[in-house]
């Protein structure tokens, strides 16, 4: 190819240099609106705004201490979705893809592990990180419903279970649909840090309940991961009993303050005992978050009118039929 | 008006954790949206929030007032917004006493929510709304006005002359008006009850003239509703509406199992009732009045099949549905109520 002349050189960076400098859109509100992309990474406080105000969604905070497989259980979703789906639902689309890749990559084969791990979370609540993913049902004749994954680190929840203050700054749970409360089920087979295990589970559960943040209109999930981990343990019977006392505890103490409280064993990617299948469990809750809401109800529909002592039999005739 | 006391709810579910600032900015906008909004747009309204059916003008006015007081309002995939919003401006014309369109709005959201099992808490929280105006204002047209006598007395003044006995003459033909206005308004509140209730009495139909007993059944149910929401002269209708529509079914056929498809009821109808008898209402109002929109397809379609793929997807409503009875003919009462506010408001 021929060499270009030092003129050519010079007039075709002038054009160049044009291009760049030149205007890349018509500033008009209606562009300003088209051009709302998405990085593909985690979503914040504003970009979560856009999704929301557009189709229903469910907020689902993901809850507990720190390695007890909230960010495995939000990869294993994905997972789901991206194997076929579950239920009678199917993977719609996600403006966090990315993210989720990135929390994914250390729990591929390919990274050569023998155990899967996965990045954890750092976070702060000053500025709450969210992962999306829509959903839609196979026949799709509804709408999409859009899936807000709270990814709060296990040492904020530990910070919110030592101080009201730090609680209330967790203001996803008066929105959330879902508090889901992961308790390790490794941890619960190991004689030394069972107790702590319930301690801090029931301590943030009871925190939160005491400041308000989660109330009669919330629904609670207490998610006992890891149950591979726990199944093939030599303290399975012990642990299996510990967490049915778990659950009469936490059922005995917050029930009544609570709108809906289930507990569920899962294992996400069984290691040890593998005939459990991946998302052990997971069909035993996520379709409910899909469905179901605290913030979905039916319509009262009949109301009794309050007749004044003088009302005439005309009106009475309604309230006696 | 003040901000209502669940709009920060409303809010909440379809803004992430909004701030008092924004609810007072959205709640300036909705009351000024709803001083404005017709007849026509008020039940657009009630459309897109309660059935989620778009009207892309209405969507354009919402959006160029809430993006005018504030350029940070997202104007495109709002839908849920645009209708916890619109829950605010439909419960402000409900709460605003000087609204001519309040009735027309509750009727349109109580009929909008025929069929619908589980809403959204906003939506519900609507509909509980508009069904308490509903009770509420039917006892309240129908509290009978003091008929107040001493108004008529003449009152001894000190004068004699023509001026005086002219402000007498005056004074008195004013007071006269007033104590006939509401004497008349007392005829027509009575006027309503006895025609109801010899209606009920007489198991017959004004429209066919025969015994209801004789009449197709459950074609019956709609007629029946139809037929007293005719007697029914002010809206809206009275609490006991319910009540005579339940006793009217019973007594007429007591042999029915006292729930139907909503298939069988409208394929029931005979076809000379269909647009001479039922009349199928104002097509504006078709997302609202659900029943309405069935028997005008029907018309359309001319066969009994045809009106029914139509039906389930603007309604999203199954024509198997199973309804009681009274919850049939108690929806066709409403929205006969509904059509005839709507014509008289799109006049007016």
């Amino acid at each position: 190819m021929k060499e270009k002349s030092s003129e050519e050189k010079t007039t075709l960076l002038n054009s160049v240099q044009e291009i760049v400098n030149a205007p890349h859109y018509i500033s008009t509100p209606e562009l300003e609106e088209i051009q709302e992309l998405f990085s593909g990474e985690d979503l914040r406080t504003a970009d979560v705004a856009g999704i929301m105000s557009g189709s229903p969604t469910r907020m689902i905070v993901l809850a507990g201490a720190a390695d007890a497989g909230k960010t495995t259980l939000l990869v294993t979703i994905m997972h789901l979705f991206h194997k076929g789906g579950i239920g009678d639902y199917i993977f719609a689309g996600s403006r966090t893809l990315p993210a989720f890749e990135r929390r994914a990559f250390d729990s591929y084969i390919t990274s050569g592990r023998s155990v899967p791990t996965t990045q954890h979370t750092v976070s702060s609540l000053d500025d709450i990180k969210f992962l999306h993913l829509a959903v839609r049902k196979k026949t799709l004749d509804e709408p999409t419903i859009n899936l807000l994954f709270t990814d709060i680190s296990g040492e904020n929840f530990r910070q919110a279970r030592d101080s009201a203050e730090e609680c209330k700054k967790l203001w996803v749970l008066h929105r959330a649909d879902y508090f889901a409360l992961l308790l390790d089920g490794g941890r619960i087979a190991e004689p030394t840090q069972r107790q702590h295990t319930k301690i801090d589970g029931i301590t943030l559960l009871r925190r939160c309940i005491e400041t308000n943040m989660l109330g009669k209109s919330s629904y609670i999930d207490i998610l006992f991961s890891k149950m591979d981990i726990l199944e093939s343990s030599s303290e399975r019977t012990r642990a299996l009993s510990f967490i049915e006392e778990i659950k009469s505890e936490i059922t005995e103490r917050f029930v009544s303050s609570l709108g809906r409280l289930r507990f569920i064993t899962i294992a996400a990617r069984p290691t040890e005992k593998r005939e459990l299948g991946e998302a052990y469990g997971f069909n035993d809750f996520l379709p409910t978050w899909i469905e179901e809401s605290p913030f979905i109800r039916p319509i009262m529909s009949s109301l009794q009118p309050v007749l004044p002592q003088n009302a005439r039999m005309f009106a009475r005739f309604g309230s006696i039929v | 008006m003040n901000m209502h006391e669940l709009f920060s709810e409303w809010c909440g579910s379809v803004y992430p954790n909004p701030t008092s600032e924004i609810l007072e900015k959205r709640w300036a906008v909705i009351e000024a949206i709803a001083a404005e909004l017709t007849p026509v747009q008020s039940a657009k309204l009630a459309a897109l929030c309660v059935c989620k059916a778009t009207d892309q003008e209405l969507i354009d006015l919402l959006n160029e007032k809430f993006k005018s007081d504030d350029s940070s309002f997202k104007v495109r995939a709002n839908e849920q917004s645009l209708r916890a919003l619109g829950v605010g401006i439909l419960t402000n014309k409900m709460d605003d006493p000087k609204s001519k369109d309040a009735i027309l709005v509750s009727l349109g959201i109580h009929c909008a929510s025929f069929g619908k099992k589980k809403v959204e808490q906003f939506i519900a929280d609507l509909v509980q709304i508009a069904n308490k105006f509903l009770l509420d204002n039917a006892q309240q047209v129908r509290t009978r006005l003091p008929i107040n006598t001493s108004l008529l007395k003449f009152k001894e003044t000190e004068g004699n002359d023509a001026a005086t006995a002219l402000n007498i003459a005056k004074l008195t033909q004013k007071n006269l008006a007033t104590v006939i206005a509401n004497l008349s308004n007392d005829f027509d509140l009575l006027a309503e009850e006895s025609n109801m209730f010899w209606w009920l009495a007489s198991e017959s139909s004004i429209e066919l003239n025969r015994p209801l007993a004789e009449l197709p059944y459950p074609a019956m149910l709609l007629l029946a509703a139809k037929e007293l929401a005719d007697l029914t002269t002010f809206r809206p209708g009275p609490i006991s509406a319910k009540a005579i529509i339940a006793r009217t079914s019973r007594s007429i056929n007591s042999k029915s199992s006292g729930t139907h498809s909503l298939k069988d009821t409208i394929n029931s109808i005979p076809n000379d009732w269909l647009s001479n008898v039922l009349k199928p209402g104002n097509d504006a109002l078709d997302a609202l009045t659900p029943l309405s929109f069935a028997i005008r397809k029907r018309i359309e379609g001319g066969k009994k099949s045809a009106w029914q793929s139509a039906f389930t997807t603007k309604t999203k409503i199954s024509v198997g549905e199973q309804f009681t009875d009274d919850e049939l003919a108690y929806q066709y009462y409403q929205e006969c109520l509904l059509n005839a506010e709507y014509s008289e408001s799109s006049e007016a």
